[in-house]
């Protein structure tokens, strides 16, 4: 608890320094944060460049905004703010993308072209773990079938291990709501996976 | 395995397919400059069936008369030529199915980005809830009986009479709310806010900045802007806001709690307690006369605390001012007692009990000063 | 529900440990008196263990590469403790300025509406020390008139017509106010009313583009509105829909723009069409992109430019 308070002060310290202008403190800020970031970012978009997209984008945000940072919330909460934002802007735009370019009329109703993509795309993918075949994909698809706000929710409390409390004042909802969010997307990664674990 | 999946997919989909796009080409005519696109058809629906249309593009739902739901699709492209514009107007999916007496109708025009695109929805009044999901583009709804639940990816939500909830998400946007009789709970990413009448809760969250305005709530409300004014006219039940930038002002409540980082707040409190922080800016807290006060606590770091207090209204006071030099509390009221402080630095208190006493008034000021006003 | 399926619905908050104290009360004590429950634990458990693989590490490369990139753009950006002093300055200098432009207009001024209910009797306002002073709030007053509250080393309340140069001075200064947000917002809805006079519509423009909090940005907006087909109004429009962080200040800068183009014969001016397609190089909001897409079609402006 000590150590926590310890970290937390010399963090305002980094901050306050950050917003009189001083380069270094604000690069030690990015270094405590940007894997992180990146990593959420990565996982959310499965896109070296999109993610990498992501990063600048916040990071300038916070550079451009860090004087309105009034320390009413911690500031890795006010980052993840801006970070999940972006993600989640990012993840509409590549729905309506995939949803305007992708679906076709077939003779038996619609069809999604990226169906036939999946394999191509799996390899193609950069530092995949070792998880291979049939299981990885459906998980890849049951996650790219939750809505934006469940992948987000179900991202942040799995793989970043946050909070729901905080998950709740990260993207503005209560914590409640986070909660019925991750219900429904690990409901229906259940549902998606059942047969197969 | 593969068995129990097919079981699986079978039990799930009950979807009956009410109706398929059909292969036929829209019309399409000329106006002006423009070459326009229009589809449209109706179906009909079972009372107490819950609507919802999945599309891209403005939507406008209005109420429809008999029992038929009337769907229309109005594309617009500047083209050189008729070719032309069918190749811009695309084609795309138009669907109907229908699960667990949830209508779906799927409209998701595969059109050029240039193009632009008009849903006009007609509801039968039996419907119970409108659900619209837009990829992008503006929602309006004049009148509707039932709840809506609405989202778009960017562009503003109007709504004019709504008989049930509202609940709606924008990802960029206004969200205008004229009168909902149920519970309103509207986010947006950014963008101002404004409820006139709301007949039970109100939950309105502003992402990353915009302004709040609710005239009139019968039930609690809750407002967040990340950055931006709150105003709450008259809320039957208590006020929670938050802003990190921006006054607050509650014109009436039952109960208040208030936190804003940078900004005055203004609050008159009709019962209930009083839980106000504000940063940086000043609080106006008035008691309005015949109040059933709780315990409250008003908090200001940078900024002075004005307390206005009915003459016949019971309350204990406890103020304690703990700016440097010389701290201030300035008392309409004999009854409170002020203890100068008795070394460099310490804070100024002043206590005493108002008609007897009653709930417990707490006032804590870093730097400014502290008035107990009659009222 | 079943007491088996209330607790199956829970397993995976349980795994979470986001349970309250009583519900993970109620489900450890159903597990134990339930192997059924115990075994569909187990399968959760192997359930998130998968999920667990889906994660994919960034390379190094990535991240190396990100730092790089954020460290050159910073380097092309202003420096914001530069920005701040300049800021600050920039703010003196308007406070000593409209100090002094006070100093030699007010005297009948003031003495004429005073605020009675602080009963400050002044005849002629004294500004020994202008940098001592500011305004603390401001309000609508009755007749259309304004309340202003003034801090100096006490506080006084000045009212007067809105069209009163005194007045207006005051205004201009407190919607620059870097202390308070609240004043600002209200200082620019009072402005909004005067948008036609150009050094209201300058002090507009200026919250509009420089104010740091989104709410009064919004409300500079509104009181632009009515001007957008002036070219400084554009001008500044464009500069929110291509640098602004908030995503409905650039839905509504976007609105204001485009509005009615293509209706008329008249298109867009160059200025605009260039700022339509630097957007599209960097906006990030489906629906700012798309309107600004169409506006450039219809324009018939190049698109290959992006």
């Amino acid at each position: 608890m000590a150590q926590k308070t310890g970290l937390q002060t010399d963090e305002k310290a980094l901050i306050r320094a950050a917003q009189a202008g001083d380069q270094d403190a604000f690069s030690q800020l990015v270094r405590a944060y940007d894997q992180s970031v990146l990593r959420l970012a990565m996982n959310l978009l499965r896109s070296p460049e999109d993610a990498q997209d992501v990063y600048q984008e916040a990071f300038l945000r916070v550079y451009r905004n860090l004087n309105s940072f009034r320390f009413d919330c911690s500031f890795h909460t006010w980052l993840y703010r801006i970070v999940t934002n972006l993600c989640l802007d990012h993840m509409r735009k590549r729905k309506v993308r995939k949803e305007e370019s992708s679906q076709v009329e077939g003779s038996d109703g619609p069809v999604d072209r990226m169906d036939t993509l999946q394999e191509s795309r799996a390899e193609g993918d950069p530092a995949r773990s070792l998880l291979t075949g049939e299981l990885r994909e459906r998980i890849d698809k049951a996650l790219s079938e939750l809505t934006a706000r469940e992948r987000m929710v179900f991202e942040l409390r799995h793989y970043q291990g946050l909070r729901l409390r905080n998950i709740g004042e990260i993207l503005g909802t209560t914590e409640e709501a986070a909660k019925n969010c991750l219900f429904r997307a690990t409901q229906k990664m259940r549902v998606a996976l059942g047969d197969f674990v | 395995m593969k068995l129990r999946i097919a079981n699986l997919v079978m039990a799930t989909a009950v979807v009956v397919i009410v109706q398929k796009a059909t292969a036929q080409e829209p019309s399409v005519v000329r106006e002006g400059a423009y070459w326009v696109g229009n589809v449209g058809d109706s179906f009909g629906i079972a009372a107490q069936a819950r609507l919802q249309v999945n599309t891209r593009g403005n939507v406008v739902v209005h109420r429809e008369a008999g029992d038929q739901v009337t769907y229309r699709v109005r594309q617009r492209v500047r083209a050189a030529n008729e070719d032309q514009a069918r190749a811009l107007l695309g084609g795309g999916l138009k669907q109907v199915s229908s699960l667990h007496g949830r209508v779906v109708l799927q409209l998701q025009p595969i059109s050029a980005g240039i193009v632009k695109t008009d849903i006009d929805i007609g509801v039968p009044a039996q419907v119970s809830t409108v659900i619209v999901q837009t990829e992008l583009g503006g929602i309006n709804v004049a009148d509707f009986e039932g709840a809506v639940q609405l989202s778009t990816g960017g562009g503003d939500i109007q709504l004019g009479k709504i008989g049930g909830s509202v609940q709606c998400y924008s990802g960029a946007g206004e969200v205008i709310i004229e009168r909902a009789a149920g519970a309103i709970n509207c986010t947006t990413v950014g963008g101002n806010m404004a409820v006139r009448d709301a007949g039970g809760l109100v939950a309105l969250s502003n992402q990353m900045g915009g302004n709040i305005r609710v005239d009139k709530a019968a039930g609690d409300v809750r407002a967040h802007s990340a950055q931006g004014m709150i105003e709450i006219g008259q809320a039957g039940g208590a006020v929670f806001a938050d802003t990190q930038g921006g006054f607050i002002q509650v014109g009436s409540a039952r109960g208040v709690q208030a936190e804003s980082m940078a900004g005055t707040v203004r609050v008159k409190n009709d019962a209930g307690p009083m839980n106000v922080a504000a940063m940086a800016g000043n609080i106006l807290a008035e008691l309005l006369n015949g109040a059933r006060m709780q315990d409250s606590s008003l908090m200001a770091g940078t900024g002075d605390i004005t307390v206005l207090i009915p003459s016949n209204l019971a309350v204990s006071v406890m103020a304690r001012n703990s700016t440097g030099g010389t701290p201030r509390i300035v008392s309409d009221f004999p009854e409170i007692r002020v203890t100068p402080s008795k070394f460099f630095q310490a804070p100024m208190v002043g206590q005493g009990a108002i008609n007897g006493g009653g709930p417990v008034l707490n006032l804590n000021v870093s730097s400014g000063v502290i008035y107990l006003r009659r009222k | 529900m079943n007491t088996c399926e209330k607790v199956r619905m829970q397993l995976s908050m349980l795994l979470y440990g986001e349970l309250s104290f009583d519900e993970e009360e109620v489900v450890d004590a159903h597990l134990e008196s339930c192997a059924e429950c115990r075994t569909a634990l187990d399968r959760e458990r192997e359930l998130h263990a998968a999920f667990d693989q889906a994660e994919i590490e960034s390379p190094a490369s990535v991240l190396w590469e990100s730092r790089q990139n954020l460290q050159r753009q910073i380097a092309a950006e202003h420096v914001p403790a530069h920005r701040v002093s300049w800021w600050d300055q920039f703010l003196d200098a308007r406070w000593l300025q409209s100090a002094g432009a006070l100093a030699l207009l007010s005297i009948g001024f003031f003495g004429a509406r005073l605020a009675p209910n602080l009963g400050l009797g002044i005849t002629g306002m004294s500004l020994v020390d202008p940098g001592a002073q500011r305004v603390r709030s401001v309000e609508p007053g009755p007749n259309g008139g304004v309340q202003i509250v003034l801090d100096e080393t006490r506080q006084r309340t000045v009212s007067g017509d809105l069209d009163d140069q005194n007045i207006r001075v005051l205004l201009l200064s407190a919607a620059k106010d870097p202390s308070d947000p609240g004043l600002r917002y209200e200082t620019v809805g009072i402005l909004n009313d005067r948008a036609q006079a150009a050094e209201v519509r300058d002090t507009l423009i200026y919250a509009l583009e420089h104010d740091e909090n989104a709410g009064v940005r919004l409300k500079a907006m509104d009181g632009l509105r009515p001007f957008v087909q002036q070219p400084e109004v554009r001008k500044a429009l464009s500069g929110v829909l291509l640098s602004d962080g908030n995503p409905g200040m650039r839905t509504q800068a976007i609105d204001l723009l485009t509005k009615g183009v293509g209706e008329s014969s008249n298109g867009l001016d160059r200025d605009v069409i260039g700022t339509l397609q630097e957007l599209m190089n960097r906006e990030n909001n489906a629906y700012v992109r798309q309107r600004g897409e169409r506006v450039l079609q219809l324009v018939n402006a190049s698109q290959e430019t992006y």
